[in-house]
Formats: structure tokens, C-alpha cells, sequence
């Protein structure tokens, strides 16, 4: 059994929201304006106000002064206007207003051409009834509302249609294709012979339709305006065929200049993100290639260094060391750059001591700056929190950058490092006494592969030193900045967001990364060490390396805790087993005291127990590394040598 | 290189790094050590002291590494083990108390000679 067919919302139509219709009728015959006006009040279907109007003019200021009317009734022969001329006035001044013409009897072709001209419908005058006019009224709006609606889309869509009639050389086009070709639809019209002529833009038209291979097909087309602006288009065409086999020929043309711009924005969009992807892993996979075996040249001429040679054999080493050693730097660089552009750098954020680290970098680069005879500031300031949050190895290039860089550049005077600390922030200030940096030069030092060169020397490097640090500052949250003089030197200024830790929480732990090896690492050093003979051993050991190096010698907890509370000591050597308590518990003390000379002293553990590198118990409660005993002497100078405060202040 | 019956110096020499002097130190460091800790383990083990045993072993370990004597060290290392014990077996422990004594004493006697 077949469904009922389910009814679907029906539309009131437009003059059904209306409560009155509202009508201009131009005729200047009165009496049958009157006529006119009565057959609209007998209206079954609606109610209407009508305002007459005599003449095109009056009209017109009818029309100027009535924006709310539903229909104008035009009578085509007006005292001022006539035929045709007087509908296109009207649609001219007012192209959306709904028309109806009201022709005489012996003048119907007249109301079919109106009707062609853009009037909604025609009706002969004398020969229809109130009914007649109400649904020609109606039918007139709707349909009205619906080209009105069908323009607008056109409009918003940029597509106009048209229509070809061969056979009866005709051609229709919309507005909107019009606008589209930035031609004027009422000044510029095309009739089907502008169409047969090469010349004329639209002749394509007809070299389209004629060519359809199949009932339809669209085609892109490039058209320059007037302006000479170019735009591109979509036509599309179709064969439709009447009952006489006649061909009419339908389409639409539909600007998609905008589209294409989309398109090949996206398409260069693309091209760039693969271009850079291919070019950062080819960058990533030659300098890993690269550093592979650099880093056995590294090796191989370190081991090689330790053999015996003469003194020419050593240049010669000295000088691959050297090389090598720049080589990889510059391998490394490029290789960081890879890992920022490619946003695959991943920070941390651990607990470290700021003014340790800045003194380290501080007491790695010294050599370089004494060796220029430059002097080497440091300015911290006190209130700088003891510990804070951030990615220490990260500062330290950026501050091993800055600080290297001026250092490099300067060639008297001198450079200098301030460390201050804001509310949410702190900064790291590095200024020099150098030549300065040309005002247009200050962006571009920033920019990959840029080098200043000094008047005296010429420079290494890649030239990817500050595009990296600023890279490093900017993903750390921060901002570089630079300020600088010619002939006056330099400052360049990191801000960085200062995140505090819970000094509670965590114990200090004296961070020291850098040694460099001076003559004597120390000036005191504590040992805590019970037993007699190690006592004597360490003593000896230490004295044929460094005569004037003073060791003072705890042989016990109490007495620990005596000299760490009276003096200072640069390193502290903590055995293990102690009579009274232990290492790990003295030392844990020692840094729970903030108040403490030696709270930031570097602390070794001295055992026999292999296995404390294996177990982190020694770093927990404060320790920075470990000597085995039976002690190796070597091992015990470079470890000094390297966790000593006084080579890192 | 300097051998003798009971003591073998090969570990001071390299603590001393050649220097005389601190071998003397050393010498004389030793024979004070060994001088002053004479009985105290026995008096630890039978008083059943055996943390502080424990203590004492590690500290002669320290003591005993200069002298160079294998089974002196070792007799100390085994006294360690039975101190971690609780004192481990009583007849075993006196023959390692006996032979911890009795080296030590021969070792003192030597460094006496050496020093004199």
C-alpha cells in the first residue's frame, strides 16, 4: 500500500505577510486611474493603498519618497515618457522595484517586449478583472522576491548565468555577470551580435557552445578587465535542446579569482614547509655524518697527544686539536640551529645556582680575556635567589656566546657581566668596551650566517652564535636586546622570566661544570679523614703537587663542624666513616645551614666502596663527586681541580 | 722495593710517592696504630661489642693496607665479617683474634727494627 505523502511546511507567500499592499499607479488618463483603483479595493485577496501618480516624474518622486511600495502599475504612454523608455526610467532609478505595464490592446507586443525589459508582468488595460489583477499582483512580487533572492546569490557567489539562443539571436546575461566582467548591466549591454565579433570578450561564448563535446562542460578561463586587472573565471555551458531540436544553450560564468589566490597561496604554503623540511633534514643528517667522525679526529688526536713526540710532532697535534675542536663547534651549531628551526629543542627545567653558573662561564672564558689583556667584571647582586628554575646548560651557551663574543670583538679595555633581578624576571647584562656595532648592522647580527667583522682580526665561526642565542632566549620565554655606540662598545641585555624554587626543598648542591686548571686550585682546603695515615698520605699527595696549597685536617665530626663554622675552605675532602657520625650525615647538615661560610663549598666523598658511583645517596645529601681509595693521585688533582670554588669564582 | 718477612712496603712506597720523609711518617704512623690497637678487638669481641667491632675492622682495614701483610688483612677482613654477624663462630673467631695478634706483633717488631 503506498504512503501518504507527508506534507512538508508550506511558505506563505510574500503578499499573504503583507497586511496591505501598497501600489503606485502611473497612468495620467484619470478616469481610469479611478477604474484602476476600484478594481484594487474589490482586491479578494488583499487590501490595497493606492497611490496614484500622473506623470513619469511624479512618479518618480513617488518612488523617491515611497520606499515601502509592493508594485508600480506603469502605464507605458505618459505625457513625458513613452513606450519602452518609460519602463527603463523607472528600472534604471529603481532597478528593484516590481513593475507591472499596463498596455492598451492594440499594443500587447508592447507588454511582452516590457516584460523582456524587466518588468515582472503586463496587462491590457479594459480586458482584465479584479481577480486577474489581484493574482497578476501577486505572482508579480513572488516573483520579484525570487529574482531579487536568486541576484542576491548571485552576487555573494560571484556567478552570473546567461543564456544563448543561436537560431533567434539572442542573448541574455544576468547583473552579476556583468559586474563580473566590470562592464555596467544597463549601459553596457551585449546583444548576440556583439557576441559574433572576435574582438569582443565574450565571443568565447559561442567558440564554447559550438564545441561542447558533451551537453555540458566547463572550462577555466584568464579575462583582463578594462582596468587591466586579470581575473579568473569558470565558464560553464549547456546544450539544452527544444521540441523543434532547436539548441538553446545555458551557463553560468563564476569568478574564482579568489579561490585561485587561495589555492596558490596554499600550494606555495606547502612548497615552503617541504622546502625547509628537506633542507633541515638534510642539514641534521650531514652534520651528524659530519660529527661522527670528527669526533674520532677529537679522540684519536687527544690519545695521540699523550704519546711521546718531539717538540714539532706536538705543533702539529696541537694544531689538529685545535681545528678539530672549532670543526665540531661549528658542526654543533649548525645542528642547533637545525633543532630550533625545526622546534624539536626540547628545554628543561631543573633547580640550578645562577651565580655559579654565570661564574663558571665566567672562569672559562678569563684565559681568553687575559690573554687581550682585557679586565674580566663580574657584578651580581646580592638579593639573586639561590636556586632557580630553568635550562641550565642553555643559559650557559647563551651566556658563553655573549660573554665570548664580546671578549672576541674587544681588543682593550674591558667587558663586563651584571646580574640583576626584577620582579618576575632577572637579567643578565654583558657590556665591552669595544668598537661598537654600526646601527644598521644591529637586526642583522642577529640573522643566521652574519659575521662582523673587526677592523684587526678576521673571525671564526659560522656567524650562528647570536641567531642562536636569540632562538634560545626566545624559547626560554625570554627577550635580547642591544644597545651600542660606535667607537663607545656595546651592551647586550637578557631578560629572562625568573622562576624561584622551594629553598626548602631541595638541597644545594654546588654546581660547578667548568675547569679551567690553574696553578693552584685551592687556597684551604678541609680534609675530614680519622684515620692517621690517610691523614699523612693526603697531606703528602696534596703538598708535592700544590706546596702552597693549606690543608687543615678534621679528624672528626666535632671538629669538622669546628672549622667549617670558622673558616673558609675552597673544597672539602668528607671520608665516609667518621668515629663520631658519617659523611653523608655532616654534609647533609652543612648544607642545611644557610648560614654557613662553607654551605656553598664543594664537598667530595672519600671511600673504598666502588659501588657509590652507582648510588645517588652521595649527590642527595649534598656531595658533588667522589674519591676512591685506595686514592689514585690523578684522579684526585683533576678532581679538585675541578670542583674547587676558587677556580670557579 | 723493600721486602721483609712480614711487612711488604710496596703500598706505602706508592702513598709515599718516594718521598723519604713521609715514609718515616708513614713507618712510625703504623707502628703506633698497631701499638695502640693491640687487644682491642678481643676486648670487643668478647664483650660482644659488635658495632664497634665492626668500626674497629674497618678503620685496622685502613691501618693494615700499609703494612702489606695478606694474611694480616685478611684476618682482619674475616673479624669484619663475623662482627656484621653478631661474632659468627666462637672457636673460628679465637683462631682469627690469635692470628690477628700475633702478626701484629711481628710487624711491630720489624717496623722496631726499621726504625731504630
Amino acid at each position: 500500500m503506498r504512503k501518504a505523502p507527508v506534507q512538508g511546511p508550506v511558505r506563505s507567500t510574500l503578499a499573504a505577510q503583507r497586511s496591505v499592499v501598497r501600489v503606485l499607479l502611473i497612468e495620467d488618463d484619470s478616469s481610469y486611474a479611478d477604474l484602476v483603483k476600484i478594481l484594487l479595493s474589490a482586491n479578494p485577496e488583499q487590501e490595497c493603498e493606492v497611490t496614484v501618480a500622473s506623470t513619469l516624474a511624479e512618479g518618480l518622486r513617488s518612488l523617491e519618497q515611497r520606499l515601502d511600495l509592493d508594485a508600480v502599475l506603469l502605464d507605458l504612454s505618459l505625457p513625458d515618457s513613452t513606450g519602452l523608455d518609460t519602463l527603463l526610467a523607472v528600472l534604471g532609478a529603481f532597478p528593484t522595484i516590481n513593475v507591472i505595464v499596463l498596455t492598451g490592446s492594440d499594443d500587447q507586443e508592447q507588454g511582452i517586449l516590457a516584460v523582456g525589459a524587466g518588468a515582472q508582468d503586463y496587462l491590457v488595460k479594459g480586458e482584465f478583472e479584479p481577480n486577474q489583477l489581484a493574482r497578476v499582483l501577486r505572482f508579480s512580487m513572488e516573483r520579484k522576491q525570487i529574482l531579487m533572492r536568486l541576484e542576491e546569490a548571485q552576487r555573494i557567489a560571484k556567478i552570473g548565468n546567461w543564456e544563448l539562443r543561436p537560431e533567434e539571436s539572442y542573448f541574455f546575461a544576468s547583473p552579476q555577470l556583468y559586474e563580473t566582467l566590470g562592464l555596467d548591466a544597463a549601459r553596457d549591454q551585449i546583444s548576440y551580435g556583439d557576441l559574433l565579433e572576435e574582438e569582443h570578450p565574450l565571443h568565447i561564448l559561442l567558440q564554447h557552445t559550438q564545441n561542447l563535446e558533451d551537453d555540458e562542460e566547463g572550462d577555466s578561463l584568464e579575462f583582463v578587465l578594462n582596468d587591466g586587472s586579470k581575473r579568473h573565471l569558470l565558464l560553464t555551458s549547456k546544450r539544452l535542446e527544444q521540441k523543434d531540436g532547436v539548441p538553446v544553450y545555458i551557463g553560468t560564468l563564476q569568478d574564482t579569482t579568489l579561490q585561485r589566490k587561495a589555492e596558490e597561496l596554499q600550494r606555495a604554503q606547502e612548497l615552503a614547509e617541504e622546502t625547509a623540511r628537506v633542507r633541515e633534514q638534510v642539514i641534521a643528517t650531514v652534520s651528524h655524518e659530519l660529527r661522527t667522525p670528527m669526533n674520532a679526529i677529537v679522540g684519536m688526536s687527544h690519545l695521540l697527544a699523550e704519546t711521546q713526540m718531539d717538540e714539532e710532532q706536538g705543533q702539529y697535534v696541537t694544531a689538529v686539536q685545535e681545528a678539530s675542536q672549532l670543526l665540531l663547534g661549528i658542526i654543533n651549531d649548525i645542528l642547533l640551529t637545525s633543532s630550533l628551526q625545526n622546534d624539536a629543542l626540547q628545554l628543561e627545567e631543573a633547580p640550578f645556582d645562577l651565580t655559579l653558573t654565570v661564574r663558571g662561564i665566567i672562569a672559562m672564558l678569563r684565559p681568553k680575556a687575559e690573554a687581550k689583556g682585557l679586565q674580566l667584571l663580574l657584578d651580581i647582586q646580592p638579593s639573586i635567589p639561590g636556586r632557580i628554575l630553568g635550562d641550565k646548560q642553555r643559559i650557559s651557551q647563551v651566556l658563553y656566546n655573549v660573554i665570548g663574543n664580546a671578549i672576541k670583538f674587544t681588543d682593550e679595555g674591558e667587558v663586563g657581566i651584571q646580574v640583576t633581578v626584577l620582579e618576575e624576571t632577572y637579567s643578565l647584562k654583558v657590556w665591552d668596551t669595544g668598537p661598537g656595532i654600526p646601527p644598521e648592522k644591529q637586526q642583522e647580527i642577529f640573522q643566521p650566517f652574519s659575521r662582523l667583522e673587526s677592523s684587526a682580526t678576521k673571525q671564526e665561526g659560522t656567524g650562528l652564535g647570536l641567531n642562536i642565542t636569540q632562538a634560545l632566549v626566545q624559547r626560554m620565554g625570554g627577550e635580547i636586546g642591544l644597545a651600542s655606540t660606535l667607537g663607545q662598545g656595546s651592551e647586550f641585555e637578557i631578560v629572562l622570566p625568573l622562576k624561584i624554587v622551594d629553598q626548602s626543598q631541595v638541597p644545594i648542591v654546588p654546581e660547578v661544570d667548568y675547569s679551567p686548571v690553574s696553578e693552584v686550585p685551592a687556597d684551604r682546603i678541609l680534609l675530614v679523614e680519622d684515620h692517621k695515615m690517610n691523614q699523612i698520605v693526603l697531606k703528602q699527595t696534596l703538598a708535592k703537587k700544590w706546596p702552597d696549597l693549606q690543608v687543615r685536617i678534621a679528624s672528626n665530626g666535632a671538629e669538622a663542624k669546628q672549622l667549617l663554622s670558622q673558616e673558609d675552605f675552597d673544597v672539602v675532602l668528607m671520608d665516609i666513616q667518621l668515629p663520631d657520625t658519617d659523611g653523608f650525615t655532616l654534609t647533609q647538615e652543612l648544607r642545611s645551614q644557610p648560614d654557613n661560610r662553607n654551605v656553598n663549598t664543594p664537598v667530595l666523598a672519600m671511600t673504598a666502596q666502588a659501588q657509590v658511583a652507582n648510588d645517588d645517596r652521595y649527590l642527595e645529601v649534598g656531595m658533588v663527586d667522589f674519591v676512591l681509595k685506595p686514592f689514585n693521585p690523578e684522579e684526585l688533582y683533576q678532581k679538585l681541580t675541578q670542583h674547587s670554588l676558587k677556580n670557579n669564582t | 722495593m723493600i721486602k721483609h718477612k712480614s711487612l711488604d712496603l710496596r703500598y706505602m712506597e706508592t702513598m709515599a710517592a718516594g718521598d723519604q720523609e713521609t715514609m718515616n711518617a708513614l713507618l712510625t704512623s703504623l707502628r703506633q696504630e698497631l701499638s695502640n690497637n693491640r687487644g682491642v678487638a678481643r676486648r670487643l669481641y668478647q664483650n660482644a661489642q659488635w658495632s664497634e667491632l665492626e668500626r674497629f675492622c674497618h678503620h685496622f682495614k685502613s691501618t693494615l693496607s700499609f703494612s702489606g701483610n695478606t694474611q694480616l688483612i685478611n684476618a682482619n677482613l674475616q673479624l669484619w665479617d663475623m662482627a656484621k654477624n653478631s661474632g659468627g663462630n666462637t672457636a673460628m673467631a679465637d683462631t682469627v683474634l690469635r692470628e690477628l695478634e700475633q702478626r701484629c706483633q711481628a710487624v711491630v717488631r720489624e717496623l722496631n727494627q726499621m726504625l731504630k
